[in-house]
């Protein structure tokens, strides 16, 4: 064996013009691969803080943006479907679901409570779709119901504290108890307090119902203007605020599903996955689980996040690709250098069979040789390789900021399984452009390593193929 | 010749190093196979230099081939002390029973000329320590001083450089030396001197060598000529038995080459 390495080593020292040309030229291959793995890892890194910022809620709610695109080409308003209970089931039970909590609102009206009047004056404001929903509406309240009590104070506009008596309880859900919390200032208006009642009819008139005051809240949101969602009506988390926050009426979810008379469908269900970094993988499970996109959209609570999220999306599954297609055309260049080199060498090995050498010995030989070269070549392509890649990285990153669409609506960023994010607050001309910051680790070092073996892989068994295939009697006598 | 000039006696009988038993080899190309050799039989005894004779592409350089179990014959056996070739390791045999001399050296270019030999060394199982020095007394021994053994093969002449590939043919202690051609690229004297080593290497060492060559001047120090032609082997001389029949028409083949 040690004879087999000297021998190797001699080679590759005293012919030197071929070692350099083969260290250079997979030296260069590989400090391509490293740039390439420098700039995933910092696109994963920056991909990684976007999502954490996005935080680990996510939200299942009809596709409006269906009804969006139909409403801009023309069309008229198709229905939209409301989620099914099954739907939420199917999906809860991914395992990166550890809770959920199903939202329900319904449009009610009450013979003996007045509506908060100032309230309503803005109705209209914030409609998406225009004149889509009836007007004669906003004369009514709003009954808002949640799977989970806590979730009933911050999950819907905006955010609220509970002034006295209680939220409903898990029993009450299960129950379908008619038990309700009401806004401060409808309180007042109607006289009304912990322990009053009052009663709430359908739209359609059909069915009343009774309810009992358990707690009364104040809406401690901050003003419109600062709060991101674009405050009622904005245009991009669709939580428009039809009726005002002080006609809205919370219960449990499972009374206003009665009121709908639709007893298993909710209007919108917020998963809570186990890490932030898993809402691709479930997004992907949702569509295996069969989520259908035309009807129904998983949305992060913070749209600017995900559309901040997206460039690095691109660049890191860029910086993939072009990784996987430069082992591929090393290992082509490698197999073609290797079948020249060996080729070319054929003499020698007729000469080393002449003396006895068995085939495997010269195989073992090539083989050192082959290692030995890529071990050098990725000294030389790790090196050289992480120079440039900051600066590749940032202009990679320039290039693909600069390719995110600016529409009428806005900034548009396409994220995996075909969800569009429309912002259109975030002006293009004063947005900070994001920071990348390139990444050599371990995983990247193990990264370079695996492709140095690819590339080894490929040539030896390359020289070993026309090695084993040389007749030396051929090379020796000349009839090769 | 004997070593004192006599005329010795043929060898034949059950002791030969290498016999060949109506050894065929056909060369299989796209086209229609090529015999080279056919039925082929005779017997190599140590301690004797053979001079294999004949035209161009009569089969010599492929007889050697065979010889050297760089290739098995198409049929018939040939036997190395009384084993056939096909039932042994044969590189094992080359590594350490045969040496091999080519017409164009075949030193590799990129290695010194001790290099040359100590890389035969290597293979045929030198220990590492005194492999240089065991390396420049082969060398010496072909005449090839410590100077010159520090040179890399293309910077040697040709005469030095068939000398390093006798030295390199030598370090296995080989008891079967081959040389195809080995003055064919060499001038008359220079060629008289590797003709003059190869001779002491049968007579003095005890090997059995076997010479392809044009070379009247290598027939004539042999002492044994064979004539390869149309693929037949056949005794061309020997110093007791003379021209027989048959056998003088052969040895017309040992044609004068052009350095003669």
């Amino acid at each position: 064996m040690l004879n087999i390495l000297r021998r190797a080593w001699r080679n590759l020292v005293r012919v030197p013009g071929r070692t350099v040309l083969l260290v250079a030229v997979l030296g260069a291959i590989v400090g391509l691969a490293v740039t390439g793995l420098a700039v995933g890892a910092g696109a994963q890194v920056g991909l990684l803080d976007a999502k954490r910022s996005l935080g680990n809620e996510i939200r299942l709610t009809p596709n409006y943006q269906t009804a969006r695109r139909a409403a801009l080409s023309g069309q008229s308003l198709p229905e939209v479907q409301q989620v099914p209970e099954s739907l939420a089931d199917k999906l809860a039970s991914s395992p990166y679901v550890v809770a959920d909590d199903r939202t329900v609102t319904g449009l009610v009206t009450s013979s003996d409570l007045t509506p908060v009047a100032d309230e309503n004056t803005g109705a209209s404001q914030g409609l998406p779709f225009g004149s889509a929903f009836p007007v004669e509406l906003s004369s009514g309240f709003r009954a808002i119901g949640n799977s989970s009590p806590d979730r009933s104070l911050t999950s819907n506009q905006g955010q609220r504290e509970l002034l006295r008596g209680r939220l409903y309880t898990a029993d009450e859900v299960a129950a379908g108890a008619a038990v309700a919390v009401i806004d401060e200032s409808l309180a007042e208006k109607n006289g009304l307090d912990v322990g009053g009642t009052f009663s709430l009819t359908t739209r359609d008139g059909a069915q009343t119902e009774r309810f009992s005051i358990i707690g009364v809240t104040r809406d401690v949101s901050p003003p419109a203007e600062e709060e991101y969602s674009g405050g009622p009506g904005g245009a991009r988390g669709f939580r428009f605020n039809l009726f005002g926050g002080a006609n809205q009426i919370l219960m449990p979810y499972t009374v206003v599903q009665r009121l709908n008379g639709q007893p298993d469908v909710v209007s919108s269900v917020t998963f809570f996955l186990d890490a932030p970094e898993n809402l691709d993988l479930f997004k992907s499970e949702a569509a295996r689980l069969g989520l259908d996109a035309e009807k129904y959209m998983l949305v992060s609570d913070d749209p600017r996040a995900e559309a901040a999220a997206a460039p690095f999306q691109a660049l890191e599954g860029f910086a993939r690709v072009a990784v996987i297609a430069l082992v591929l055309v090393g290992a082509l260049v490698v197999i073609l250098l290797m079948s020249l080199v060996t080729r070319e060498r054929k003499l020698e090995i007729g000469v080393l069979r002449a003396l006895g050498a068995s085939r495997a010995n010269i195989a073992a030989q090539f083989i050192a040789e082959t290692l030995a070269v890529c071990l050098l070549a990725l000294l030389v392509g790790g090196l050289l390789g992480g120079l440039p890649s900051q600066a590749v990285a940032e202009r990679l990153l320039s290039r693909e900021m600069a390719a995110t669409e600016y529409g009428p609506w806005g900034r548009t960023a396409v994220l995996p399984g075909g969800i569009s994010i429309i912002d259109t607050q975030t002006d293009p001309a004063g947005e900070a452009e994001p920071q990348i910051q390139v990444r050599f680790g371990w995983r990247q070092v193990a990264s370079m390593f695996g492709i140095g073996l690819v590339l080894a892989g490929a040539g030896s068994a390359t020289a070993v193929y026309w090695s084993m295939k040389m007749e030396p009697a051929s090379i020796l006598t000349s009839r090769a | 010749m004997g070593q004192n000039g006599t005329v010795d006696t043929p060898a034949t009988g059950p002791n030969a190093l290498v016999e060949l038993d109506q050894v065929a080899y056909t060369y299989r190309t796209s086209g229609p196979p090529v015999p080279a050799i056919r039925r082929a039989t005779g017997a190599f005894w140590a301690g004797r230099v053979y001079a294999l004779t004949g035209r161009s592409g009569s089969g010599k350089s492929t007889l050697l081939t065979l010889l050297a179990g760089l290739d098995l014959p198409t049929s018939g056996e040939i036997r190395f002390d009384g084993v056939s070739l096909s039932r042994l390791d044969r590189d094992r045999y080359r590594r350490h029973q045969v040496g091999l001399i080519f017409q164009a050296f075949h030193l590799l270019p990129q290695l010194t000329a001790a290099e040359n030999v100590m890389l035969a060394g290597e293979i045929s199982g030198w220990p590492a320590r005194g492999r240089m020095q065991r390396a420049l007394e082969l060398l010496e021994r072909v005449g090839i001083d410590g100077t010159t053994a520090r040179r890399r093969g293309l910077r040697l002449s040709g005469g030095e450089q068939q000398r390093v590939a006798m030295a390199r043919a030598l370090a296995p202690g080989p008891r079967l030396v081959l040389a195809d051609e080995p003055t064919g690229n060499l001038d008359h004297e220079t060629g008289e001197g590797i003709t003059r080593l190869l001779g002491e290497l049968a007579h003095r060492d005890g090997c059995c060598v076997v010479i392809a060559s044009h070379s009247h001047a290598v027939a004539s120090r042999a002492d044994e000529v064979w004539v390869m032609r149309d693929g037949h082997l056949l005794p061309a001389t020997t110093k007791v038995a003379g021209p027989a029949a048959g056998v003088a028409d052969a040895a017309n083949e040992v044609a004068p080459p052009a350095d003669e």
